[in-house]
């Protein structure tokens, strides 16, 4: 039920009064700054806040449910909430109260398996906060762990008829990658993910395509596994 | 045969009234009847006048009444008109005389019918250009203001008479006219002599006959091509069927060869001897199909074997036959090419039995031998036609780069044609000749050009010039100029501006060291040591591909004053320079004279860290192996093999417990009996080790260069086309690349990959990718 969004953004730009934006926009300040410790940085809510808060969205901590609020709020860190993105978050949801948010919430959870649109978002984004600060990549093992939950209820999952890609991607990684996972393996990823959804043979594979290397490992790796018969560009 | 119709009409009517037209026609009749059957008597004069002005009464009669059926003769129209009677009855006359002429010519057949036919064609042709004078008249009036106001059908008289004989007589024999030429060509094509003028004739008139309708001043070959060449080349098209599908059965292909070679240049000369030149062109075609294209399968099946059996004059026979057809030679271009990789491979497994072990040379002249007898092949049988030499090129750089030998990759043809140029251009007892080097060094470019990997090449190449140069072990200073100068014009300034800056460094430290010699003349004090004899080369980092040493080094002191001189000379000259001592290529001799029973000292070639440790012995005749290692500061991966040496060339004796290997707890000490039979000893040999370890370190370097080279060119094409889609971007770094080496698709994207880490590039939407500056 996303159309909430679209609501929001129409009644955000439709009335030529700024007013209520502007009221939203200290409520929902108020709000954040509930959360925020005293120990925290200016315009920042810590862990325990971040934790307090989306244990009182009702939202569960141990699978992707967790993702898609870090995502409509712009976390930066996986632990760490900026006030400009929960300000900007919820003004264009519409949704300054935390009922408003909680039910917001659970409405895009419902909808995050079958919406790729809103999947794809958080998808991105969580590559973003579950990066260190300062660190351009992710640890190998901690993409893994982000992978599982993306691909796992909630999330969408990772899987046709006859391949488990999700879990053959996690095994081929713990097998043969031993760098870290950067912003555009991330992406990539999420542009295979879709492919193999659309066609679990892999012919819209080719070598000449824009993969990156270890999609191309990856892809031999996975045809190794399956059986398949090796086509003719492998043996050149 | 015309005997009877001559008599009938000699005798000319009396010269008629003008304006009494039937007669005057009759007059005119008679004398065209003359003209046309009796020729040969001669007209007199008077005839002649007579004649020409019957018809010009005929033709401008006032009161004529026309015995033509009232079509003309209106006053309005005028009397000129009268032109009209008389062309009419001028083409009665010569209907009937055709027509007479086409019942006598039932009577002939074959030659006979050709004779007939030409003898008569002449006849009419010459007197049609007399009655044609005759009638000016009627050409200059009546006939040019019917053609003017465009009437059809209305000729000159010469014309008119052509076409009445197309009409009437050609219509009807031409057909057996042809058939007795196709039986006398046939004739001839099974050898007969023939009477070829015949057919030479008959051409001419049927070229004469085609008269373009639509503009009676120009002919046309309309009616030689239907009714001559039509069936002339469906003849010579059955005959040449038939013939070839006989022969083809009955002798080899290469008999069949030779056979159609003959056909066809009897063809050609059949239209120079009497047929027109317009059969040219479609008369080869017809017998390049017949002879060939309907034949080219077994010619082609054939010319494996021809390759097999090095049939060089029939495969230029079989190349000319059959580059006369259309894509001919492409099938025999694709078996060359397969038979030259196939010949180049076998002449490379033959040699590479050992593959270690193989000599470069042995290497290199069996890439060549191959190349040469094809190359001669080529420019033997066919003609050094380009794509055929494309053919060899493409087989040649099959075979010399994916062999046997280079299994493992195709970096060993580079590196094994460096190495024997190395040895080439090295000094040798067996010195070449300038000009044979000079030939080998040109084939040496042979077997280049066909390397993929000229990057392995260079590599290879600049450091075995780096260690001619320093150990000036050089043959020819010519040669190596000549064999950069090819290099560079094959690959560019680029691939050879390292090698001419190591030309230029030993140039300029020769001057660097008479000036240095002169420096150090003033240094010296009277009653100081002669100084050592020591001569400098200063390598400019960068372009040498030489590393510094990788172990330390205290020089001994006998040489490191001389050096600490020449390092405050060179500050000096260039201050701000940072030398980097090479001990580990320096080297120099020291003259022996202390082992018993030598008459003359011997001198020692040996390394300058060899040269270290002899030097301890000038103190103690007994050095311990950690006193060497503590005075010299060399570390054992050096120290150890430069003392092996000395033990296995008995300079040295060595005592201590354990194995026989130079290391902590060993005592060394000089061999006073240290005999050898030359007075010069060279102990600076390089150990087999080392050099494994270059080949290895080499090959590294080549790798972690071709990535920079890759990233560079993929950052220097984004850089201009700020966007760029996936595979393009991949096809242009390869075509920037191949010049130096063939990237591989995988390496190139790992490239790539490593620019989108490093934030050179992003990726944007449809495989496209884009530059951030």
């Amino acid at each position: 039920s996303n159309w909430k969004l679209d609501q929001a953004v129409n009644s955000y730009f439709g009335g030529n009064d700024q007013a209520p934006a502007a009221r939203d926009k200290d409520v929902l300040g108020k709000l954040f700054e509930k959360y925020r410790a005293s120990t925290d940085e200016k315009d920042t809510v810590g862990v325990e806040g971040a934790m307090t808060y989306l244990t009182d969205l009702g939202v569960n901590l141990e699978n992707a449910e967790m993702l898609v609020v870090l995502e409509l709020i712009q976390a930066p860190f996986v632990g760490e909430l900026s006030k400009q993105g929960f300000v900007d978050g919820w003004t264009a949801a519409g949704c300054d109260t935390l009922a408003k948010q909680k039910s917001y919430v659970a409405g895009q959870i419902r909808s995050f398996k079958s919406d790729l649109a809103l999947f794809k978002r958080v998808y991105k984004h969580t590559f973003i906060c579950a990066k260190d600060k300062g660190q351009k990549a992710l640890p190998l093992e901690n993409a893994l762990v982000y992978w599982e939950l993306l691909f796992s209820p909630p999330g969408k999952s990772w899987v046709t008829a006859s391949t488990n890609w999700a879990a053959l991607w996690a095994e081929y990684l713990n097998a043969k990658w031993t760098k870290s996972v950067n912003k555009d393996m991330w992406n990539q990823t999420f542009v295979f993910f879709e492919k193999t959804m659309e066609d679990e043979s892999l012919s819209f594979w080719s070598e000449d395509g824009a993969w990156p290397g270890v999609i191309d490992e990856f892809v031999a790796y996975a045809k190794e596994k399956r059986g398949d018969v090796p086509d003719t560009m492998e043996t050149d | 045969m015309s005997q009877t119709r001559t008599t009938t009409t000699t005798v000319m009517p009396p010269v008629p009234n003008r304006e009494d037209l039937e007669a005057t026609w009759k007059y005119l009749e008679a004398g065209v009847s003359k003209i046309m059957s009796n020729l040969q008597e001669g007209m007199d004069m008077t005839t002649y006048m007579g004649v020409y002005t019957a018809v010009h009464n005929f033709c401008t009669s006032q009161k004529a009444v026309s015995n033509h059926s009232g079509v003309i003769g209106g006053a309005h129209r005028g009397a000129h008109l009268l032109g009209e009677d008389l062309y009419q009855n001028l083409i009665t006359y010569l209907n009937g005389y055709l027509s007479e002429l086409v019942a006598t010519s039932k009577t002939h057949s074959d030659e006979a019918l050709l004779a007939f036919y030409i003898r008569e064609w002449d006849r009419y042709t010459t007197a049609a250009k007399y009655i044609n004078h005759l009638f000016r008249y009627l050409n200059r009036h009546w006939v040019k203001r019917e053609m003017d106001e465009g009437k059809k059908n209305i000729y000159d008289v010469y014309t008119l008479h052509l076409v009445q004989w197309r009409l009437t007589l050609f219509s009807a024999v031409h057909d057996k006219v042809m058939d007795a030429v196709l039986k006398m060509v046939e004739k001839q094509r099974h050898g007969e002599t023939i009477e070829h003028s015949q057919i030479k004739s008959i051409v001419d008139s049927f070229v004469s006959l085609g008269l373009d309708e639509a503009d009676p001043t120009k002919s046309t070959l309309d009616v030689y091509r239907f009714n001559f060449e039509r069936p002339f080349l469906e003849a010579t098209k059955q005959f040449y069927q038939a013939e070839s599908k006989q022969f083809v059965a009955e002798n080899s292909i290469v008999e069949y060869m030779k056979k159609a070679e003959i056909r066809l240049d009897e063809e050609e000369e059949r239209v120079n001897m009497y047929l027109h030149q317009d059969i040219i062109v479609p008369l080869k075609k017809c017998c390049n199909t017949a002879l060939i294209a309907d034949h080219s399968a077994i010619l082609r099946d054939e010319f494996q074997v021809l390759l097999d059996n090095d049939r060089y004059d029939d495969m230029q026979r079989m190349y000319n036959l059959l580059s006369r057809i259309p894509d001919g030679l492409d099938p025999l271009r694709a078996k060359f090419e397969a038979h030259v990789r196939k010949a180049g491979l076998a002449a490379v497994a033959k040699v590479a039995v050992d593959a270690d072990k193989l000599e470069p040379k042995v290497y290199v002249d069996a890439l060549l031998e191959i190349h040469t007898q094809y190359q001669g092949l080529v420019k033997q049988a066919f003609k050094d036609e380009p794509e055929f030499t494309r053919s060899l090129d493409n087989a040649c750089r099959e075979f010399v780069n994916r062999n046997q030998v280079c299994k493992s990759g195709s970096n060993k043809s580079p590196e094994l044609l460096a190495k024997y140029t190395d040895a080439l251009l090295k000094k040798s007892a067996t010195g070449a000749e300038e000009h044979d080097l000079e030939n080998t060094l040109t084939q040496i470019m042979t077997v280049f050009k066909y390397i993929e990997d000229k990057d392995v090449f260079q590599k290879f190449y600049s450091r075995m010039l780096a260690r001619r140069l320093v150990h000036t072990s050089s043959s020819s200073d010519d040669a190596e100029t000549s064999m950069i100068s090819k290099l560079k014009e094959a690959c560019g300034y680029e691939y050879t501006n390292k090698l001419q800056r190591m030309f230029q460094d030993m140039q300029i430290s020769k001057d660097l060291n008479s000036g240095f010699k002169e420096f150090e003349a003033g240094l010296i004090e009277p009653g100081d040591d002669k100084p050592v004899d020591a001569s400098y080369a200063i390598l400019g980092t960068g372009f040498w591909p030489l590393n510094p040493p990788n172990t330390d080094f205290t020089p001994p002191a006998e040489i490191a004053k001389a050096y600490e001189r020449f390092q405050t000379f060179y500050n000096q000259k260039h201050s701000g320079r940072k030398l980097t001592w090479l001990w580990q290529l320096c080297k120099g001799e020291v003259k022996v004279n202390y082992p018993k029973n030598m008459k003359t000292p011997y001198t020692f070639q040996v390394s300058t860290y060899q040269m270290a440790v002899l030097l301890l012995f000038n103190e103690n005749d007994k050095n311990s192996y950690d006193d060497i290692a503590k005075a010299t500061q060399l570390q054992a991966d050096v120290l150890d093999p430069a003392l092996g040496i000395f033990l296995k060339a008995k300079v040295l004796n060595m005592s201590g417990d354990g194995d026989d290997k130079p290391g902590p707890g060993k005592m060394f000490s000089l061999n006073y009996d240290f005999k050898s039979k030359k007075i010069r000893v060279n102990l600076n040999i390089a150990v087999k080790s080392e050099q494994k370890q270059e080949v290895d370190d080499t090959h590294k370097t080549i790798e972690e260069d071709r990535k920079l080279l890759m990233q560079s060119a993929i950052v220097r094409i984004m850089k201009a086309r700020k966007k760029m889609k996936h595979t393009q971007l991949v096809s242009e770094c390869i075509s920037q690349i191949r010049s130096r080496f063939v990237p591989k698709i995988p390496d190139i994207k790992k490239c790539i990959d490593i620019l989108l880490e490093k934030e050179y590039l992003e990726r944007l939407d449809d495989d496209e990718l884009g530059y951030l500056a």
